[in-house]
């Protein structure tokens, strides 16, 4: 094909039709293109050929359908502009709603109150396999007010003796059902904390609704705050100062895994485990030696509570091989008593060497939460769920 | 002055229409009493306007061509009156964005077309050559003496080629449209017309040939 072949093929149909006549120029590239000759023989049948289609039918007079078809999209697009008028309309006011607040009624912030963030407390170092918040069971250490508030299923003695004063987690009273539950928002998405820092003072790089908090926001945290330092004294007192309670990311070994929260337990609270620089050799009376490997805060209720995870090693008037949370307090006399909550079966102990921190990691099943913490000499697994047993 | 101000803000069609009615009176054309004589512009314009009458009048203009383009491009009647009727609801629906850069039949084409193609495209294979109630005068128009017979072989042929080529051989060879129309129809460019029309017609008589010599 080149551009002659076009032109002259155009010329060639044209003629055939009867329209022009071939110039001699073109009756030339004709006798020298074989396919142009072809097309010259070929014009001619090929153009009766297409005369013979050229007929048609009876047009129908579309006018009246059509018209009617128009009319009926007219009708129809009307209530259909109006409802999209109503969409728009609603989605507009909804905003503004969700953006103002909606009056008479507590919005979602009310319902969740921020009081729960302790900015002092949001990036604690545990590191869990899985980035999604996980899910832990129901069997767990408080509850909702269609359950009985969590109680110590065996007060212990307090290391002088004396009896526990133990503090016992109440529902929320305003929680958006009334059954206890309460939302918390992610506490390890905006706020970083120093590897190894066992300090409980805000941290940069709070937004501006952490930097302002509430009355109620403060008197949370301030609360929380004061129990991690209590818990984070104990564990320098009873280590005599060679282990502090770890709040860093940078305890875990992966430190790019902040998913510090063990999630909602059953629903509700949540929690949050750090674990010490070096297991804490102790003796508590009632629960023999053993080794504290950390502590949880449970979220999620007017009061936080904040428990220490201690691993009897012998000794232990009861359940010597067991994880026991255990519910720290000061009593009259202004000794620290510990009262146990709940106790999980430890899965394994062991000595693992040459790693620099201690690193925890979490399992999250639907009925239980495995739980393994590592230091440079030390391992212990447990779980949590299944020997959870709240009277 | 008052007043026809308030008419004008009241009633803003209405004084619009007296405008151009009055402008037409100027010309010696009223609007309204030779409708008839309406350029399609005109009629375009009133029908971009809500003019429902106008656009009446443009279906009863372009109805016959685009049937036949249909019908040509389809080869029955059922489904040509089908694209008549979605081609002149497509055309309500998209008047305004008509800007009359090309004629109003060029662009009702290229909608036809586009409809055409949809239509194939939906309904592969091509449809059937039934006969379409070919009035009996067919038979003998120009160079056809072989009648019916020979048009349903040809509308056969024409089927077996691509929906997008045979428009074009349509367009040329049927419609009798020029390479700057058919361009414009399609989207094409001229040149891009030109070539693909070369092929076509190409491909056309060849099979046409082949054809013959069958039946031979």
């Amino acid at each position: 094909m080149n551009c002659d072949c076009i032109s002259v093929s155009e010329a060639i149909w044209s003629s055939a039709r009867g329209d022009v006549e071939l110039t001699r120029e073109e009756l030339e590239h004709a006798r020298t293109c074989g396919s142009c000759a072809r097309m010259l023989e070929e014009a001619q049948a090929a153009v009766a050929a297409l005369d013979c289609v050229k007929p048609y039918p009876e047009v129908p007079d579309c006018r009246q359908s059509v018209m009617s078809r128009i009319d009926r999209s007219r009708r129809a697009a009307a209530p259909r502009r109006l409802g999209w008028a109503l969409v728009l309309v609603g989605a507009t006011v909804l905003a503004l709603a969700i953006y103002f607040g909606i009056p008479g009624q507590p919005s979602h912030t009310a319902h969740v109150p921020p009081k729960h963030e302790s900015p002092a407390l949001v990036a604690p170092p545990v590191a869990t396999n899985s980035d999604a918040a996980p899910t832990v069971p129901e069997a767990a250490i408080v509850r909702g007010p269609d359950k009985a508030p969590a109680k110590p299923v065996d007060a212990g003695k307090t290391s002088n003796g004396s009896k526990p004063a133990p503090m016992i987690p109440q529902p929320r009273e305003d929680s958006p059902d009334g059954s206890g539950t309460a939302i918390v928002k992610s506490l390890g998405s905006r706020t970083e904390f120093q590897p190894g820092s066992a300090g409980c003072s805000p941290q940069p790089g709070l937004s501006a609704a952490d930097a302002i908090p509430s009355a109620e926001q403060i008197t949370f945290r301030q609360m929380l705050q004061s129990q991690i330092e209590r818990a984070a004294m104990l564990m320098a007192g009873e280590s005599g100062g060679r282990s502090t309670l770890l709040l860093g990311s940078g305890v875990s070994a992966d430190p790019a895994r902040r998913a510090f929260r063990l999630g909602k337990w059953g629903g509700l609270p949540l929690a949050t485990l750090y674990p010490v620089s070096r297991p804490v050799d102790t003796h508590i009376s009632g629960f023999g030696f053993g080794r504290i490997l950390g502590a949880l805060a449970v979220l999620g209720y007017d009061e936080p509570s904040v428990y220490v995870v201690f691993a009897p090693v012998t000794g232990g008037s009861a359940h010597p091989e067991s994880v026991v949370l255990l519910l720290p307090g000061v009593d009259d006399a202004g000794t620290t008593t510990y009262a146990k909550l709940a106790e999980a079966a430890l899965t394994q102990r062991a000595v693992v060497a040459g790693k620099s921190l201690p690193r925890v990691s979490l399992s999250c099943g639907d009925s239980r939460i495995s739980v393994e913490m590592d230091w440079p000499k030390e391992s212990y697994g447990f779980d949590l769920a299944p020997d959870l047993v709240l009277p | 002055m008052e007043s026809s101000g308030r008419r004008l803000s009241l009633h803003g069609r209405n004084v619009s229409m007296r405008w151009r009615a009055t402008v037409s009176n100027h010309m010696k054309k009223p609007m309204r009493l030779l409708s008839v004589n309406r350029s399609d512009v005109d009629l375009v314009s009133a029908a971009q306007d809500g003019d429902a009458a106008a656009f009446d009048q443009l279906i009863a203009r372009h109805q016959e061509r685009v049937f036949a383009l249909a019908y040509h491009m389809l080869g029955n009647a059922e489904d040509a009156a089908d694209v008549q009727q979605d081609t002149f609801v497509r055309a309500w629906t998209s008047l305004r964005s008509f800007r009359g850069n090309s004629a109003f039949s060029t662009w009702l084409h290229r909608i036809a077309v586009n409809v055409c193609l949809s239509r194939k495209r939906r309904f592969r294979p091509c449809s059937s050559l039934e006969q379409d109630n070919i009035p009996a005068d067919a038979a003998v128009t120009r160079d056809c003496q072989e009648s019916l017979v020979n048009s349903v072989v040809v509308r056969d042929l024409l089927a077996s080629i691509r929906p997008k080529h045979r428009v074009l051989l349509v367009l040329r060879e049927i419609e009798e449209m020029s390479i700057e129309e058919i361009a414009e129809v399609t989207g094409s460019s001229v040149e891009a017309v030109r070539k693909q029309l070369w092929r076509v017609r190409k491909q056309f008589a060849e099979r046409l040939r082949r054809r013959l010599m069958e039946g031979e």
